[in-house]
Parts: structure tokens; sequence; C-alpha cells
């Protein structure tokens, strides 16, 4: 499966790359070869959308559990997350500059994601507070869940309210009514494939090395205990009375 | 036997009293409250008292004081409590969601306060004209309802972090961002600026108000004692 | 060696004395009770000598004396808590009965306010369990913690009010005041109070409920001579009502322990 994994990606990657730049030049672009930054763009918000619906899955079921592992889940997809959220954000810089004809063109959904960019750094801020690992992990996972609230505002919500959606330069019905088509389709599927796959690799290497962490700890503290002398365990004894009288 | 309604009054009712008591006593908080929001107004009036501002600037610096002086002294409520190590007395005595719901209304009152103040200076002396009173009003009353819950719940979750103080206004700030935006439409609306559906504004904080109300028992039930 | 004997001043009269013996006809600490002046006739060594009943568990060490109430009231399982990378307890097993008071002891850093604040769910063990069998634990745990804190604008009365209402109780605030010493200073804010009168107050906050488990960290700490005449009568009448657990290296009050932990 690993290796599956490695030749998919090591295959597919150069190949969807390649196949980005067979299908033709997209119309009504001031730089119409650079539009292929789409292929690219678009599948990291998604990712980074899933992410953060898992993160809170997992902080809620660590809420549940108090088990680290959970809390170790939850802190690897938020990273991941925040890295598409990045990746989105310097594609989409790009993107504007290219065709917008300027790095920042305040169009609501960019300041939007850059909102949801600050709230998921205050997730990592919030992370570094704390020197006790179970305080760290249940605080937060409650952020996680409180910061879930603005992040569903400011990704499904904001975007489409009628003052904002004439204002924003993204369009709303490329994917929604179906006007991605042919080679642009295909690009844009496989390389959504590829960069889950990409995605899924990266979280279990991420989450395995944590929960490898943690059992590694737990382990030195049982060698520890295996190799403290039986008295050094404490016990409760009883305390007995001599009666003098 | 109590009922499990009254009980959950007299709970609420106990910790808001004992906040009550506390802040009547000391006035601390309402009055850093109050004192942040009357240097931020002069502030605002020094700068641009030259010119007039026109409602969306207005609007942006009315949100942009009501947030910071919340998020810096609302926390308070939870923040203090680590400090002079009463937290305890809580997490042994209490449920946590009467803790929460009486902290969060006592947030409230004070904010509603704060804000009805804050409103009236920065009415007189910035010298800004309210073409829908009504809107005005509602937004005010959202906003500080908002914004009260979510520093209520920012400043539960970052108390028992080391660098609370700072830490809460960083993590609450995050969270307020777009209810400024909410809020900076719909009073710009109420000054006069014409915006299409700027009363979705105040909709949009009630709306938020009510979800972080909602949800926000339930996280600081779950992350309280650790 | 032999231990001096010791004079005791109480007004209450304990219920469990002479049954306490273990199979090998130990008697264990007990303190003779008649009304106000009271004679102990018995002389505690507090521990038994290290190694002499290695890995003796009080899980383990069934049956129970004859008289005692046979359900454990705590019940402690592998316990472990670490705090960042360090662990501070580790692999902590026993259970305590009605009528039992757990002596904590140990250097500073073993963890024994550490075990207490597990004890009292303020802290989550980082490995084990911990059974009460409390059903509530607003009313029938209470810990007097030493680094606990009183509001400092509350008076004496408003803190003893404020802790029923959240326990959602009723009691008699004024008998609980009256009992702690502190009628004199029921409408002083707590910033007011000597550290002293401030530990009477978090006495009266724990006895308030009637718990059945009481967690005392360092109960002398700051008490006068008839602050530790208090500290006597509330142990004594808390073995009557459930268990307590005491963290303290105070000779005066590891004498008051059924049973002794020593924590490294």
């Amino acid at each position: 499966m690993e290796r599956l994994r490695k030749i998919l990606l090591i295959v597919g990657i150069p190949l969807a790359t390649f196949h980005s730049y067979l299908v033709p030049d997209a119309a009504n672009f001031q730089s119409p070869e650079f539009a292929r930054i789409f292929f690219w763009h678009f599948p990291c918000p998604i990712m980074a959308t899933l992410l953060i619906c898992m993160g809170l899955y997992f902080s809620m079921k660590y809420l549940q559990t108090h088990d680290e592992k959970w809390d170790i889940r939850s802190s690897a997809v938020h990273e991941l997350a925040m890295i598409f959220i990045v990746l989105t954000m310097i594609s989409g810089i790009f993107f504007s500059r290219i065709q917008w004809g300027w790095w920042w063109q305040n169009d609501p959904r960019q300041v939007s994601f850059l909102l949801v960019m600050v709230i998921y750094l205050a997730y990592f801020v919030l992370r570094t507070a704390f020197t006790d690992t179970g305080k760290r992990a249940t605080n937060s996972a409650g952020y996680a869940i409180a910061a879930f609230l603005p992040f569903l505002f400011l990704t499904f919500v904001y975007p489409r309210l009628p003052q904002i959606l004439g204002e924003s330069f993204h369009p709303t019905d490329t994917i929604m009514k179906g006007n991605l088509k042919g080679g642009y389709a295909y690009v844009t599927i496989e390389l959504m494939i590829l960069v889950s796959i990409i995605t899924n690799w990266i979280y279990n290497l991420r989450s395995r090395a944590g929960i490898l962490e943690l059992e590694v700890e737990n382990y030195g503290h049982d060698i520890q205990n295996t190799r403290s002398s039986t008295t050094d365990t404490p016990v409760v004894r009883r305390i007995s009375v001599s009666d003098e009288s | 036997m109590k009922s499990n309604w009254h009980s959950w009054q007299t709970e609420i009712y106990a910790v808001f009293q004992k906040e009550w008591r506390s802040e009547s006593r000391s006035l601390s908080g309402i009055m850093t409250t109050a004192l942040l929001c009357l240097v931020s107004v002069v502030i605002v009036n020094s700068i641009t008292w030259t010119t007039s501002i026109n409602p969306m600037i207005a609007s942006g610096m009315y949100w942009m004081i009501l947030v910071f002086s919340a998020s810096i002294s609302l926390p308070r409520t939870f923040l203090q409590e680590e400090d002079s190590r009463t937290a305890d007395f809580w997490r042994l005595m209490a449920r946590p969601e009467a803790v929460y719901w009486g902290k969060a209304l006592f947030n409230i009152a004070q904010m509603l306060l704060a804000t009805t103040l804050m409103s009236i200076a920065f009415l007189v002396i910035v010298k800004v004209h309210v073409e829908n009173v009504g809107l005005f009003i509602a937004m005010a009353f959202a906003g500080a309802v908002s914004i009260a819950s979510t520093v209520t719940l920012a400043g539960a979750i970052a108390s028992p972090a080391s660098s609370r103080y700072a830490l809460s206004t960083a993590i609450s700030a995050p969270l307020l961002i777009f209810l400024i935006n909410l809020g900076v439409t719909g009073t710009a609306t109420s000054l006069g600026e014409f915006l299409k559906s700027g009363e979705n504004g105040a909709i949009g904080m009630i709306a938020y108000a009510f979800a972080t109300c909602s949800i926000g028992p339930v996280v600081y039930s779950k992350i309280w004692k650790g | 060696m032999t231990p001096p004997l010791r004079r005791q001043t109480t007004n209450y009269r304990l219920a469990r004395n002479s049954e306490f013996c273990d199979p090998l006809g130990r008697k264990y600490w007990t303190i003779q009770g008649s009304s106000l002046d009271t004679r102990c006739d018995h002389l505690a060594t507090f521990c038994d000598p290290p190694g002499q009943n290695p890995g003796e568990t009080l899980g383990s060490l069934a049956p129970r004396p004859p008289g005692a109430i046979l359900k454990d009231v705590i019940e402690v399982n592998g316990l472990g808590k670490k705090y960042g990378s360090r662990w501070i307890l580790r692999d902590l097993t026993f259970s305590l009965s009605a009528g039992d008071c757990l002596i904590v002891t140990g250097k500073n850093g073993a963890g024994k306010s550490t075990l207490l604040k597990v004890l009292s769910g303020l802290e989550r063990p980082t490995a084990g369990t911990v059974k009460t069998e409390t059903t509530n634990y607003r009313t029938e745990l209470s810990y007097c913690a030493l680094e606990q804190a009183t509001f400092a604008n509350l008076t004496v009365a408003e803190h003893l009010e404020l802790a029923a209402k959240i326990r959602g109780i009723e009691t008699d605030d004024k008998k609980t005041i009256l009992e702690c010493g502190l009628e004199e200073h029921k409408d002083v804010q707590s910033q007011y109070l000597s550290s002293g009168l401030r530990s009477r107050l978090k006495i009266a906050l724990a006895i308030q409920s009637r718990p059945k488990i009481l967690l005392w960290d360092e109960p002398g700490v700051a008490l006068d001579g008839a602050g530790k005449v208090l500290i006597e009568r509330v142990i004594g009448e808390q073995k009557q009502r459930g268990l307590l657990v005491i963290a303290t290296n105070d000779p005066d009050e590891r004498r008051f322990g059924t049973h002794e932990i020593e924590l490294a």
C-alpha cells in the first residue's frame, strides 16, 4: 500500500503537471498561460477546509476521551490545514498579481481566508502557552471548537452574503454549475486526487510520529518503574499502635 | 428538593451576584473599560478634529474601540480568578455551566454599560450624526452581547495559561475580527452610508452571539478542569 | 522506642476504638474519646519501619476490622500524574473506607498536593483511575487546599452564602461560623482577615456541606493553638462521617492517621 502510494505520487505528479500544459490556455485572462495556477490553488482551500473539519472531530473526541492520541491527531490536521491555508494565500496572491494587477485586491474571499489564517494561527499560539500536556490538549481542543464557528461563517456564509457576492473577483459558478469542462475538469480532478494522497500520507506520518513519541515517553516511564526497587514504590501502610495501658 | 430549573437559576445568580459584589466594591473592571473607551474616543477625536470623518471610517473606529477595550477588560472575570488562586473554589463547588453563565451574564451587563457610555461619548465628541437611531442601537446592543460572549469564552480558554492576559487578547481578537466586519457594515448604514443589507449586520451579530452563548458553556464544561 | 503519652482535649466522642485490630492483633490508631477532656491512652508508631510490610496496600489487606464500614469510599488504581515529561506520581494503588484517615507524607515536591488535587478531581490523572463513592462531588467531597485563596472583596458570611448557593444546599452557616471561631469576623472582607482566620474560613467552606470525603493540605499552617483544637475536632467528626486524606509532615497531625503513605 505504502509502495503503491509512492509510485502513484512519483508517476502521478509529473503526469498531471504535464497534462495541465496540454490543455489549451484559458480564455478571458490577462496571462492565460498562468491561469494554470488554478490547478494547484483550487485543491488547497478544499483540503484546508476538510482538515479543519477533521480537526473539529478530533478535538471533540479528545474532550470526550482525554486520550492524548486524539490531541496528536488534532494537532497534526491543524498543522496541515495551516500549510494548505498558507499555500492558498501564496498561490492566490500570485494569481491576483498576474491576473488582477496587484498582489492584494481586498477580494472578500482573500480577506476571509486571511482571517481564517489568523484564527488558526491563534490555535498554535495557544498551544505554545501551556507547559502541561493535558491542559494544552484540553484548551486547544476547546479553542478548535470555538474557532470553528467563525471559520464556518468566513468560509461558507460571508463570501455568499448578497452585499459581498458582487464585490468578489472569485467566480461562484465554475464548479457548482459545471462550467469547468473537458481537459480543465480532468486536470483539476487529477490534482485533487494527488493532493489528497499527499495530505493523507503526510498526516499519517505526522500522527504516527506523534503517537510513537508519546509511546516512547510512556515506555521510558515503564522502564524507570521496572528499574526502581519495590521499596521505592509508595504504598499505603496501616499505622500500628501499641497499647501501653 | 429544589427544581432543576430553580437550582440552575440560583447557582447562576450566585455567580453573577459574586461578580457584581466584587466589582461594586472595587469598581476596577468597569472603570478600566470606561477609561479605555473614553481615552480611545479622545484619541480618535484628536486625530480627526480638523476633518469631518465619513460614516464608514467613523463606524470602523467605533468598532475598533469597542472590540479592543472589551478584549482587554472583559476576560478579567476568568483570568483574575487564576491570578488570585480562587478558580479552584468554583471547580470544587460549582457546576461549570453555572459559572460560565454567571460570568458571561456579568460580562454582557458590563459590556452593555460600557457600550452605552462609549456610544454617547463617541456621538458627542466625534460629532457624527445618526441617521437611523433604531439600527444604531440594535447594532450597539447586538455588538455588546456578541463581543461579551466571545471574549468570555476566549478568557475561559486562555485562563489556565501562564501568559493569560496577552493570550486572551491574542485569541479573542481573531474570533472578533469578522464581528467588526459585520458591525462596521451595520453601524455605517445607521450613520448614513448607503450599503446594501446593512441591517444584516445586526442579524448576523445576534446569530453569532446566540451561537457563542450556546457552545460557550458546553466547551467550558469540557475544559475547565484541564 | 516508646513515644510519650499524649493528652488531648476534645469535646466529642469518637465512634470507633478498640475494634480496629488487624489479623495479627495489632491495633490501629484510635482515640478513646470522652466528652470535653480526654486522656488518650494509645501510643502510636506512625509508620511501620521500611521493609516490614513491603508492598502492603489497603486493597490487599482484607479482611477489614469488625465493625468497620466495608464499602470503599475511594479506590485508587495505578494512579500516575505527570507534568510535562516529569512523572510526579507513579503507580499508586490503594483504597480507603469510611473512618479511615490517610496521612500523605513526603519531602517538598514529592507530590503530596498533587495527589490531593487528583483525588479531588481538580487535576486529571495521566495514568490509572480514581473512583469515589460520591454521587455529587460538590457536596460530598471537600478539598481544603493550602494554596487556595478566598475572594478578597467578599465577607466571611458571603463566602459561605455563595458556597451554599452554588453547591445547591441549604446549610446552617451560623453554626459553621461558630464552629470555626469566625463569629466576630463574619462581616469582615477576606482581604482584611489574618492568614490564620483565612485558614479558618477555608475550613468552614470545606466542612459546610458535611462531606463524605475531606482532603486537607497542611491543615496546621498559619493556625494558632485554638486552631489546632479546631483541626482535631474537624478530623474527629470527619472520621465519623466519612474519611480524610491529609497531606502533612507535621508529627502532631500525623497521629490522627489510620494509614500512612510516604511519597518519594
